[in-house]
């Protein structure tokens, strides 16, 4: 019976020896979960530099802001080519592991980066491409500026909904205006309204009374003047002031700006559709942050980054999670309402802003 | 069941000594062939990354040569056509001068060529059949290609990869750079089969795949060997031996003087009081019950002639 004891001690004795060195190994193996990275990729050094360091510090800002925990941003410079942005999404992708990027500046750049992001299934959030064929570049691109004709829908919705049902539409005769007046002819038509003028402008004509006192026939509720040449925008506000037409008056983002403040009183109640440079108290923050105000599209930077720190806060950790979230995240950010379209553009983007004693005021 | 001393000391002997020697074979082989296979797997990881590193590398530097040839091309179409305002595309497509300049070698099997922004066309190929095509009539069958181009037609500059089949119906992976001729509708598109570039590695990663298989290969035949486990099998076999014969003189030590004070005994016990000498020396407890049998035994021998004096005068009297 003894030898048996022996025997059971002995093993118990070895077994235990194994299993407090097999416990040991799993303990050093089991340690935290590796951060989430997020790329950052924008020129920082070239001619777009400016661009690109001011969305990387709204991306900075909201980083601070958010404190999201467990993530780690990832900067990559695409040096303002598009063959840079190649390079610089394939070392986030497949060195660094990204799992979703903020990027990048220009149309090309994006689009150039776009077949990576969806062959790699990386969410892609531009902060500044506006070229339309962003639209339909593929399931992982987002962005958080509107597409070029964004705008016109976003005017034709605030003219009708301002109560205006008949429009006037006044363009320059170039391609800003003609793709614009384009968007905006059929998406007015499309939620009910009647264009009641369709008069285009040359730049540089010396003569708008004929143009404006045709106004006078069809009685529009409003006028929408889209315009990128600040001459034509003088001329065509002061005719109707100095014909006394009485209509309400739009303009597109060409107006946005101080020569058009600077028109005087037949600016006064204008009111411009622009995309959003942040609300004033962005603009104090990243001004406490960065000792200057937001640079071009820092606002939009931000935004991006809230989007992606907002679904991984609420549990996306994966690419796949990442994508499939961004398309039902909706939460009040700083150029506005945020939320994604099935295109994954931005639905709201645009604000309209009132000239109102020499400045432009925000509309809510 | 009854066991001798002897067999609970080789029983106790062979678990002490035996087992752990097999435990820590076991674990020694198992080792081995991990410390192999995990430097064939570094191996392998540290292969794979040079040979991604070298394609990267020449791709790059192939991509690299695409994008300088593109603008070169663009940039000196857009010379010559602001030296040429007043001609027509046609004018163009018959000018054997600007054919050279819009249409030039790419590496081995690549090429620039021109084509219109709107309409999309095909302007100006070294594929005499695809000059004057409709570039939208390729975009179902190639979708990645497509996708690249269409944001050219708004004057964006783009690059990027697309899978194209070739005359002879083999479909392979091309680089291209698309940038328009500034100031004209014009593109100018350079593009080439990357693996023209990345072909040397594609070489040598055939040649370092079955060197790293064959490393592999030799770590699992000499972990798996007969002659390892013969060794162990060995070792188990001389240690049983040693176990058998060290635990066999050390009983004897403890058993043979307990024979020795059971045969005295069994005689004292018959009264048979000679050859009674116990020749026991040790100094642990056997010693010590040998004196003390030792002094029964004179006690006994004091007790039984005293009691034989006693019938000797009871008899004489």
């Amino acid at each position: 019976m003894k030898v048996i004891n022996y025997f059971v001690l002995f093993t118990i004795v070895t077994a235990m020896i194994f299993m407090s060195g097999c416990t040991s190994e799993a303990a050093v193996t089991q340690e935290k979960a590796p951060a989430i990275k997020i790329g950052v990729m924008c020129p920082y050094t070239g001619e777009l530099s400016t661009y690109g360091l001011a969305i990387k510090n709204g991306v900075n800002l909201a980083f601070e802001k958010a404190n999201p925990e467990n993530v780690e941003l990832v900067y990559e410079d695409s040096a303002g080519s598009v063959k840079a942005a190649m390079d610089g999404i394939r070392n986030l992708v497949q060195e660094e592991d990204v799992q979703a990027i903020v990027g990048d500046v220009t149309s090309g750049s994006t689009l150039t980066a776009a077949p990576f992001a969806n062959k790699y299934h990386v969410s892609l959030i531009s902060a500044s491409s506006t070229s339309p064929d962003i639209t339909d570049s593929g399931d992982y691109i987002f962005r958080t500026i509107p597409s070029d004709d964004q705008q016109g829908r976003f005017a034709s919705e605030l003219i009708y909904d301002d109560g205006h049902h008949n429009l006037a539409l006044i363009f320059t005769n170039n391609g800003y205006g003609i793709g614009l007046a384009k968007v905006v002819r059929e998406s007015y038509a499309d939620i009910g309204g009647r264009i009641v003028a369709d008069e285009s402008v040359d730049a540089g004509s010396s003569d708008v009374s004929a143009l404006v006192s045709g106004l006078k026939a069809v009685n529009p509720d409003a006028v929408y003047l889209i315009s990128n040449s600040p001459e034509v925008s003088a001329q065509i506000l002061n005719e109707i002031a100095v014909q006394g037409i009485d209509t309400c008056l739009y303009g597109s983002e060409g107006l946005m700006g101080q020569t058009t403040l600077d028109i005087g009183k037949a600016a006064e109640g204008l009111t411009v559709t622009a995309v959003s440079s942040g609300t004033s108290e962005f603009a104090q923050d990243y001004e406490a942050a960065y000792g200057e105000g937001p640079g071009p599209f820092s606002a939009q930077g931000y935004d991006a980054a809230l989007a992606l720190f907002k679904v991984i806060r609420e549990g996306a950790s994966t690419k796949e999670e990442i994508k499939n979230a961004l398309y039902s995240v909706e939460f009040d950010g700083v150029t506005g309402k945020v939320s994604f379209d099935e295109n994954g553009n931005i639905a709201g983007g645009y604000i309209a802003s009132t000239v109102k004693n020499g400045h432009f005021v925000e509309d809510n | 069941m009854k066991f001798s001393i002897l067999q609970k000391i080789l029983v106790v002997m062979l678990i002490v000594a035996v087992l752990p020697l097999i435990s820590l074979g076991f674990l020694a082989v198992n080792d081995e062939k991990a410390v192999g296979m995990s430097a064939a797997e570094d191996a392998k990881i540290l292969g794979d990354s040079t040979l991604k590193s070298a394609r990267y590398a020449l791709e790059n530097l192939g991509e690299d040569m695409i994008e300088q040839k593109a603008k070169d091309v663009a940039k000196q179409c857009e010379i010559y056509l602001q030296a040429h305002p007043e001609m027509t595309i046609s004018d163009l497509q018959a000018d054997t001068e600007f054919q050279k300049i819009a249409v030039q070698k790419v590496g081995e099997t690549g090429y620039t060529y021109l084509y219109e922004k709107d309409p999309a066309t095909i302007r100006l190929h070294p594929d005499s059949e695809l000059v004057d095509a409709p570039m939208s009539d390729f975009k179902d069958k190639f979708p990645a290609w497509w996708g690249i181009i269409r944001p050219t037609l708004s004057g964006l500059t783009i690059c990027g990869y697309y899978d194209w089949e070739s005359s002879s119906g083999e479909v392979r992976e091309k680089f291209a750079y698309m940038t328009p001729v500034e100031g004209t509708p014009y593109v100018i598109a350079a593009t080439t089969y990357i693996s023209e570039f990345s072909e040397p590695v594609n070489k040598i990663e055939t040649k370092v795949q079955s060197e790293i298989d064959n490393t592999i290969d030799e770590i699992k035949v000499s972990t798996e060997s007969v002659s390892t486990q013969n060794t162990i099998l060995l070792m188990t076999v001389i240690t049983i031996l040693i176990v058998m014969v060290v635990s066999y003189f050390f009983a004897s030590t403890l058993t043979s003087p307990i024979k020795r004070l059971t045969s005295v005994a069994d005689r004292v016990s018959m009264g048979d009081m000679e050859d009674t000498d116990i020749d026991i020396e040790s100094e642990d407890e056997i010693g010590e019950l040998a004196e003390s049998f030792k002094r029964m035994i004179v006690s006994v021998k004091y007790y039984m002639s005293k009691v034989k004096d006693q019938e000797d005068d009871e008899s004489d009297e």
